[in-house]
């Protein structure tokens, strides 16, 4: 059942907490709201939910306008950070809440119990309570017991946000592979770009209340609408220098900039991810910025390099293969070259 | 292999032996003395002493009013702190202290305050008195001043627990489908029985020795408003001090039996935090 957003504003007190967001999720997606803390996706969530009323704006599932209804009738799978599972019932008696809240039978309810706890992988421990169970496991029967009433949306706030790395990596590659098996649209909060993209088929990507942009995985990151995308998703080199005439100019560097073809030059940002940079002993014919190399990382699938720039100090981070490294034989103290394969360059907007 | 447990902080000997000191001579050494003293009664001077039927309706008397004041306090108590710890409204922290003076006031202020409350021309009684509800001098009057007197401890109690409530907790509830009121009996009211019970028994047990108040506003008739603590008093006023520290055997039997049988119901309430 596909959602829609439509110009929902949210303050607390004085914060602005939401903007004018408007979002549509399509049926049976897998969508990521991405940003900082205070970036608003949580309450975008919680509206949707039913937990948070909107100050403005509407919300509609699959058409039908839910803004004015209360949570319990939204027939949404709520999953929290941290589990808020019910402490004093058993797993079995926790999947079966929403069930039981409804007036389902008892037989029915326990076939669908036992279903779901084959389905987390947890059976047998029905007759636990969640304070014999792991993070991990917890979170999962959380999940089931949102699943449990069949809810037409499936929202999760950092679902995996309170949980140790290896486990986290696990969950998320079992949340992908739910989502394939049963196909509910669902929509999950994470403050952590890497897990927005290994688990979401659409990323939204908010800060201040507002969503900067909204696309696929691959999209966003190869095509970021503005700098603070750019900023946000993953290390970045910043060279501050100009526009004009179809090129960008930072320092000792030129690289084209056909977006801007006009004469009169503009302040611009310029933007280059570590690994599209590279190294040169001596300076090629596109230019590059002379540096110092201050410190190298062999470790890891790619050598990090820091380096300094020799005219304006900037410190500049490359990631090299380690073929590549090899090749060139760095060490730290050496004066090299530095130059884009790629770049992305940001203007900003007029201001008076 | 012995293991080896280094805690943070040393002298779990020295602490555990002062525990068990101080214990021992304010505790254990007077109640001691009781059964010492009651023990110099024959079997069946001890029984004639305890089991003569005005004792039976002062022990009747002490133990249906204190449970009834418990229960009472158990919802008023659970009300009071229910509106401290979720609603915000001005006088608050004034209310909230205003709990605490029934632990401050000497209890025999209160039990005149009330009986001069609810007399036929106080001020309460002179309303209730006309309908046929009598607070001064009655059974009613004495479960009214164990409520007074119990009222802090509820509220004290269930207070921490219902601040540590996981709000998450009931939102869960409600997105699954649950109405307010099965949010409230499904997920919040199983989490406060502990906290519930161990008020129950910390009211209830501070009415059954409850003396200073009940004595003003009860009368103190045999058989009807007299209760084992007054007997008790009655006794040593007729210098039988055998007689009297063997009802206080027989009150410190039943307190003990009946709060065990409360601390038992309390542990199973908490079976699930393991």
């Amino acid at each position: 059942m596909s959602i829609r957003i439509q110009g929902v504003s949210k303050n607390f007190g004085s914060f602005r907490a939401l903007d004018d967001v408007s979002l549509d999720v399509p049926s049976g997606s897998l969508l990521a709201l991405l940003g900082p803390s205070g970036s608003g996706k949580t309450t975008l969530l919680r509206i949707i939910a039913g937990l948070e009323v909107a100050d403005r704006g509407t919300v509609l599932h699959h058409d039908e306008n839910i803004t004015e209804y209360e949570a319990r009738d939204r027939k949404v799978g709520f999953v929290f950070q941290h589990y808020a599972l019910f402490r004093h019932m058993t797993i079995a008696e926790n999947i079966g809440y929403g069930l039981r809240v409804r007036g389902v039978p008892k037989q029915e309810r326990q076939t669908r119990v036992d279903e779901l706890l084959k389905l987390i992988r947890l059976d047998g421990l029905g007759s636990r309570y969640p304070a014999q169970l792991s993070g991990g496991q917890r979170q999962r029967v959380a999940l089931a017991r949102a699943l449990a009433a069949r809810p037409n949306v499936l929202l999760l706030d950092e679902p995996f946000g309170a949980l140790d790395a290896r486990v986290r990596t696990e969950l998320r590659q079992w949340l992908r592979k739910l989502h394939e098996e049963i196909q509910v649209t669902s929509v999950f909060v994470t403050h952590d770009q890497e897990e927005a993209f290994e688990v979401a088929d659409h990323v939204v990507i908010m800060n201040e209340g507002r969503i900067e942009q909204v696309g696929t995985p691959v999209e966003v990151f190869e095509r970021p609408a503005n700098a603070f995308v750019m900023d946000f998703l993953g290390n970045v080199n910043v060279f501050h220098g100009r526009v004009e005439r179809g090129r960008a100019v930072v320092s000792g560097l030129t690289v084209a900039y056909p977006d801007y073809p006009h004469p009169e030059a503009r302040d611009a940002a310029v933007y280059v991810r570590p690994h599209e940079l590279d190294v040169e002993r001596n300076r090629t014919e596109a230019g590059g910025l002379a540096a110092k190399i201050l410190h190298v990382n062999p470790t890891g699938s790619r050598t990090k390099v820091e380096l300094r720039a020799l005219d304006s100090n900037q410190l500049i981070n490359v990631e090299l293969t380690p073929e590549r490294f090899a090749e060139l034989g760095l060490k730290s103290g050496e004066t090299v070259h530095v130059s884009p394969r790629r770049v992305r360059v940001f203007v900003p907007d007029y201001e008076i | 292999m012995a293991s080896v447990n280094r805690r943070v902080l040393p002298g779990f000997s020295l602490t555990l032996g002062y525990t068990v000191f101080y214990l021992g001579v304010l505790v254990l050494l007077p109640i001691t003395a009781v059964f010492i003293k009651a023990s110099s009664l024959s079997l069946h001077e001890f029984l004639g002493a305890v089991w003569t039927e005005r004792a039976r309706a002062a022990y009747l008397l002490t133990f249906g009013t204190s449970f009834l004041a418990a229960v009472a306090n158990v919802v008023l108590g659970g009300l009071i702190a229910w509106v401290l710890t979720r609603y915000t409204f001005p006088g608050k922290r004034i209310l909230d202290s205003l709990v605490d003076l029934p632990l401050a006031l000497p209890t025999a202020v209160g039990g005149l305050i009330y009986a001069s409350l609810y007399v036929e021309n106080g001020w309460i009684g002179r309303y209730l008195v006309p309908l046929g509800i009598r607070g001064a001098y009655t059974r009613l009057g004495i479960v009214l001043v164990l409520i007074f007197v119990g009222l802090p401890f509820v509220v004290r109690t269930v207070q921490p627990v219902l601040e540590d409530l996981d709000p998450e907790a009931e939102e869960a509830s409600s997105s699954l489908g649950a109405t307010r009121w099965q949010t409230f009996t499904h997920v919040i009211l199983p989490t406060l029985y502990p906290a519930l019970i161990t008020g129950f028994a910390l009211a209830f047990a501070r009415s059954i020795g409850e003396y200073g108040s009940v004595v003003f506003i009860s009368g103190n008739m045999p058989f009807k408003t007299e209760i084992a603590p007054i007997l008790i008093v009655a006794r040593l006023e007729e210098f039988a001090y055998g007689e009297a520290t063997a009802i206080a055997v027989v009150l410190l039997a039943i307190s003990f039996s009946m709060l065990l049988v409360v601390n038992l119901l309390e542990s199973w309430s908490r079976r699930h935090d393991r």
